[in-house]
């Protein structure tokens, strides 16, 4: 039986790669069983923030690391939280300081936000388009009242873009510490705040699926509670059920989103299915 | 349980300050829209469905008590929220005090403790919806 380096799991026989988080194993020797490996360098700590004990194994976020540079940095964060989770979440550092995964999640979560405007404009005039065909060129006052309407929900994006960066960072310290409480309720809260509200703005990537029109919203939040599972029970290393209590129970307690979203979409296939 | 008091670390996080800087906005925000008279009355999924009031119905009307200036009845709409909100202004309170001092409390708690004080809040949970269930909210 050999242990993991990276994560400390321990699993059987000689894969070049650990089979719990994937990282490159590098052996030092050929020992018959409890063998040695030798453990990754020290990665290169962040200015001016003390490495805690047991983070000093764990790697630099590449959005944090001010060798990456910005773009670069923010690509390869993107990429390793929408695509490698569980790796992303096990290996890397999350409890250093806030200001640049809050900066991460402004950056993406703006975008996606002013994706989602954008296709809803497009949406929205389409749909203009189509309902003043069936309007009669009679009916100025009901073909005045819609173009009100598609003129308010401009508007409306637009100043939701505006006041986007508040309601973000407002909603970053309410989901964080939201979790970190429940997290706190099961004794999943191996390390503090910081570790909680980082890993929340990481799981902000997942709203860049709402690039992908019409049922980009729905994957973007579905995709961004699986991220901030994974991420919780990763960067706290917990178990996956404590991670899912913390993530999943504010939204049952806030009225049982999750129910009526179960019975919306429930009620969508169904319609379908009796369209068919 | 232990409480000692630490000294503050250069730099630390100070959560109690952040959030009530947080409430300070979103109390201004329902603040405004109570004067505006155009306060979003939204109603629950949860006892439209079942019939029977979620674990926080009555937190929006406790909060227009609460802009009334009418302490007993905010406490009756739901007792649980308006004691999580006397915690939070004590909490804030501390916050000031250990950034000006530049001190903070530090609590230990053994297992057991922690064992009893989950329970405790989680049967003080179940009673607060119980009384939400019986008083019909």
């Amino acid at each position: 039986m050999s242990s993991c380096p990276f994560c400390g799991k321990e699993f059987d026989g000689d894969p070049a790669t650990c089979p719990h988080c994937g990282q490159v194993i590098h052996k030092s020797g050929q020992g018959e069983s409890g063998e040695q490996m030798t453990p990754p360098p020290a990665p290169p700590a962040v200015p001016g923030m003390p490495v805690p004990e047991g983070e000093k194994s764990r790697k630099i976020v590449p959005f944090e690391d001010p060798d990456a540079g910005f773009f670069n940095g923010l690509f390869d964060t993107i990429k390793l939280a929408l695509f490698q989770p569980s790796s992303f979440f096990s290996t890397y550092r999350f409890d250093g300081s806030i200001g640049r995964p809050m900066v991460f999640a402004l950056v993406v979560g703006w975008f996606s936000a002013a994706v989602g405007v954008l296709w809803s404009l497009i949406f929205n005039a389409s749909i203009m388009s189509a309902i003043s065909r069936y309007i009669p060129e009679t009916e100025n006052a009901a073909m005045s009242r819609l173009g009100n309407q598609f003129m308010f929900s401009s508007i409306g994006g637009i100043v939701s873009l505006v006041i986007a960066p508040i309601a973000i960072v407002l909603g970053l310290f309410i989901m964080a510490g939201l979790y970190h409480l429940f997290l706190m309720m099961v004794s999943g809260a191996k390390r503090g705040f910081e570790t909680t509200f980082n890993v929340t703005c990481y799981s902000v990537s997942a709203k860049l699926f709402m690039v992908i029109p019409f049922c980009g919203g729905s994957v973007a939040w579905i995709y961004s509670l699986v991220i901030s599972i994974i991420g919780l029970s990763g960067a706290h290393e917990t178990d996956g059920w404590k991670g899912a209590f913390a993530v999943l129970m504010p939204f049952v307690l806030c009225c049982c989103l999750v129910l009526l979203m179960v019975l919306f979409f429930g009620a969508a296939i169904a319609g379908l299915a009796a369209q068919n | 349980m232990q409480v000692r008091v630490v000294n503050r670390k250069k730099g630390e996080l100070n959560l109690p300050l952040i959030y009530l800087i947080i409430t300070i906005i979103l109390t201004g925000s329902a603040y405004g829209l109570f004067r505006l008279h155009s306060v979003p009355f939204l109603p629950c999924p949860f006892k439209e469905m079942t019939g029977y009031p979620c674990p926080t119905c009555g937190s929006t009307r406790m909060v227009l008590s609460l802009f009334h200036i009418n302490f007993i009845d905010a406490f009756l709409w739901n007792p649980g929220v308006f004691l999580s909100g006397v915690a939070a202004v004590f909490w804030f309170g501390y916050g000031i005090i250990s950034q000006l001092k530049r001190k903070k409390l530090y609590f230990s708690l053994s297992k057991r403790e922690g064992f009893w004080l989950r329970v405790l809040l989680l049967g003080g949970f179940m009673i607060n919806w119980l009384y939400l269930v019986i008083a019909g909210i």
